[in-house]
């Protein structure tokens, strides 16, 4: 049996416990302050992404928690093995005294307890500077995530968006008011549709990226393009019709019906082909009654104002209709040569209010250019000399204003005359050089220039 | 009501502990009387004779040696005797020879003890002997008993070997095999003295005149001391620290062992437990303290442990060796930790 521990012994094995835990709990500080420093740091770090992309700080919270936890174990599982034990405390107890020993002699039975001190003993003294330093650095360093101003993340964390973007929503109109109106053939019409719905179906996240917005301005445009030229063809039928329910069916020129086919011919074979009922009612216009006629004519110029708002047609009178024909141009009757197209620079679609000319001009009613490449030729057409180029006023080749012509590009059979000097460039009454050579001609140097001029003399 | 759990008994009275140390103080004073200067050899040469360990002393001529052996010897009425060890002593003169004698006609032999058969034997220059008296000295220190022609001899009790040999002629002597050297439990250095010291001996000492020694202590109290201090009690944190000390002593068991080829053997850890059971008795106390160890450390190990050429070639010695060992071997075997220190003591 165990004997009874007298007051002495409980003393000192009490003030050995104590100091013995003491010491443990500071090897446990020790191992536990580098990872505290370690997560700190760490946390800090995550705690500016977090307020950054605003997700919830309760969960950073929470990990941090978990991993001060998760440290406070490790550190202490790896001070177990420098752990004091009772021994060791009176060890220190007896060394810190003097005693040669005695505590541990008497813990061993080899000698008798002493008499308890009355003053307080501490063998051991802190020196927590030596870790509350990186600890208190770490601290400061999660301080700063907390308060440090940081950029806006919030973008990643808005709703996303709800409506896609303008251009598209424009495109679904049209196609909807060109479905309504009946004006485009129903198929090609679901062409343009899909093409819409692939661009809706993305990720609403993706409609504002860059490559979303592009793509639904490039097919608002294309849309658009096509649209505009549909308009602008209705019209040009819309006023034909008109000018030919105002003559009598004997006094039509069969250019008339040319024409009509002409311009059914493109409306057929455009990105938005017309729809068959118009077509037909085109198709059969020199079958028409001036009755049925204008009828034909006001469905023409509502498909038009459908197609396209602005594509109205100035010609509302017979005279404007033979004005457009060149009637009164004198350059006798259009021939009927091969379309020749005017190349413009610094012109886009075109497509104004209505102030454009539907027909091509050869030197343009009133002066005016047209905006369609589309090229007519009826009654007595012009005689434009396609064997000799006819220049055109542009004293500045290096800055033509928008519309400007600088050049005339020749199609068809007509050869070039290969006599041209093609160094002039274009003057009043001039030989002008083709159009698309303006291009480089202005990049030459003057030696290059030099070189050119004495090869072609 | 309640009483008082009654303490356990004790290994060792600390009465007794305290009354022998007051005798031995006795000792020590009265030798301190003829050995001016001296105190520290004094008092390892109690703790030796406490210990039951035979000491080999080395020191340059003329120091007291030999005095010192025999104040020893006076103070404690111990049977002396001396022997000169010179390259032709023969073992037998050591340990004794049979001798033919003739009793009643009739011839035998009789054994004849040799100077070994005393309690307190001065082995002058052990290191001029050769080998073979060596090793019957040695034998006879170990064994504390002689045999001769198959007949065993009990030395006397209590029985003790003080060799002295002299560090600085060397030509034409057998320095002792480290094997050897091992039985003495204290090789202690004889220093010179002081200026003062040296003063005092001019002022108190005449040529051939043997000073006066009263005894102090008898042959049987002696032997009683010697008991206590086997009783002395160690606490086993204090042979921790001894282990940890001889284990260190080998190479790589610590920083300072890297000068030794060598280690202390377990008979010297055995020795360092007797030795400091003698010191604490000398102090005192009945339980052995690690400043006790400390204390009588050097005079221990330093002569049990071989060192590297090399170290030897820089001038290191064995107690300088000693004294890292000291250093580096903490008595706690668990360090504090960083965020800790040991207070000072007020």
């Amino acid at each position: 049996m165990t004997p009874a521990r007298t007051a002495p012994e409980i003393y000192w094995r009490t003030r050995a416990r104590t100091l013995a835990r003491a010491v443990n709990a500071g090897w446990w500080w020790d191992r536990l302050t580098p990872a505290l420093v370690g997560i700190n740091l760490t946390a800090a770090a995550a705690l500016v992404l977090y307020r950054q992309m605003h997700w919830p700080v309760l969960s950073w919270m929470v990990g941090l928690g978990v991993a001060w936890l998760a440290a406070g174990l490790w550190s202490l599982r790896q001070a177990r093995t420098r752990f004091y034990a009772d021994a060791e405390g009176l060890l220190r107890l007896e060394t810190h005294l003097g005693w040669h020993n005695r505590l541990s002699a008497a813990a061993a039975g080899g000698a008798a307890w002493p008499t308890p001190a009355s003053e307080r003993i501490d063998p051991v003294r802190w020196r927590l500077q030596r870790t509350s330093g990186p600890l208190l650095f770490s601290a400061v360093f999660l301080l700063l995530g907390t308060f440090v101003p940081v950029g806006s993340g919030a973008k990643a964390n808005l709703p996303p968006p709800t409506q896609p973007p303008a251009a598209l929503r424009q495109v679904e109109t049209l196609i909807e008011t060109l479905k309504e109106e009946k004006i485009v053939e129903p198929t090609a019409l679901q062409n343009w549709d899909e093409r819409a719905m692939e661009l809706r179906l993305k990720p609403s996240r993706e409609w504002y990226g860059q490559e979303g917005l592009e793509a639904a301005e490039a097919l608002r445009d294309q849309m658009s393009q096509e649209a505009d030229t549909l308009g602008k063809n209705l019209a040009k039928a819309a006023a034909l019709a008109n000018a030919m329910a105002a003559l009598n069916p004997e006094a039509r020129p069969a250019e008339m019906n040319g024409a009509m086919e002409a311009i059914l011919s493109n409306l057929q074979n455009g990105g938005l082909p017309l729809s068959q009922a118009l077509a037909a009612g085109m198709a059969s216009v020199a079958n028409l009654t001036p009755e049925q006629l204008k009828q034909l004519a006001q469905q023409l110029q509502q498909a038009a104002k459908g197609a396209s708002p602005g594509a109205g047609s100035t010609l509302s009178s017979l005279s404007d209709v033979m004005s457009a024909l060149g009637k009164n141009n004198g350059g006798g009757a259009p021939s009927s040569a091969p379309a020749q197209g005017v190349m413009l620079k610094g012109q886009a679609g075109g497509g104004g209010d209505g102030q454009a000319s539907p027909f091509i001009s050869t030197g343009g009613v009133k002066g005016e250019y047209a905006s369609s490449a589309t090229a007519l030729t009826f009654g007595t057409p012009t005689d434009l000399k396609a064997n000799k180029v006819e220049g055109v006023s542009n004293p500045n080749m290096n800055a033509p204003v928008p519309g400007e012509t600088v050049g005339i590009t020749m199609r068809g059979s007509s050869k070039p005359d290969e006599q041209q000097d093609a160094l002039n460039g274009p003057s009043g009454g001039g030989q002008a050089g083709a159009g698309g050579d303006a291009v480089w001609l202005q990049d030459l140097t003057p030696q290059e220039r030099t070189v050119i001029k004495r090869y072609f003399q | 009501m309640d009483t008082a759990p009654t303490p356990l008994p004790l290994a060792v009275d600390p009465a007794a502990t305290q009354l022998a140390a007051r005798q031995l103080g006795l000792l020590r004073q009265a030798v301190a009387h003829v050995i001016f200067g001296q105190e520290e050899l004094i008092d390892l040469v109690i703790t030796g004779l406490l210990a039951g360990g035979h000491m080999l002393l080395e020191g340059l001529p003329g120091l007291g040696k030999t005095e010192l052996v025999k104040s020893f010897s006076k103070a404690l009425r111990l049977d002396t005797k001396r022997v000169q060890f010179t390259p032709d002593l023969l073992p037998g003169d050591i340990t004794g020879n049979p001798v033919l004698q003739e009793h009643e006609g009739q011839r035998r032999f009789v054994f004849q003890p040799g100077p070994v058969f005393t309690h307190l034997l001065l082995a002058d220059e052990i290191n001029r002997a050769s080998p073979k008296t060596q090793s019957a000295l040695l034998e006879a220190m170990q064994e504390r008993r002689v045999t001769v022609l198959g007949e065993t001899h009990v030395l006397p009790e209590p029985f003790f070997v003080l060799a002295t040999q002299n560090p600085i002629e060397l030509e034409g002597t057998y320095p002792l095999p480290e094997a050897q050297v091992d039985r003495f439990l204290f090789k202690l250095e004889v220093n010179k003295v002081s200026t003062e010291v040296l003063q005092k001996i001019v002022l108190n000492r005449r040529l051939g005149e043997e000073p006066a020694l009263a005894a102090v202590l008898s042959r049987e109290q002696l032997m009683e001391f010697i008991a206590l201090t086997r009783q002395v009690f160690i606490p086993p944190v204090v042979a921790n620290y001894i282990a940890r000390l001889v284990s260190a002593t080998h190479p790589g068991g610590s920083q300072a062992a890297q000068a030794i080829k060598y280690g202390a053997s377990p008979r010297a850890a055995i020795g360092l437990a007797a030795a400091a059971r003698a010191r604490a008795l000398l102090q005192g106390r009945p339980h052995v303290g690690a400043d006790d160890v400390q204390a009588i450390a050097k005079p221990v190990l330093q002569h049990r442990l071989i060192l590297h050429y090399q170290a030897r070639l820089d001038g290191l010695s064995t107690g300088d060796v000693t004294q890292k060992l000291l250093a580096e071997v903490p008595v706690e075997e668990k360090p504090l930790p960083r965020t800790m220190a040991a207070a000072k003591v007020s």
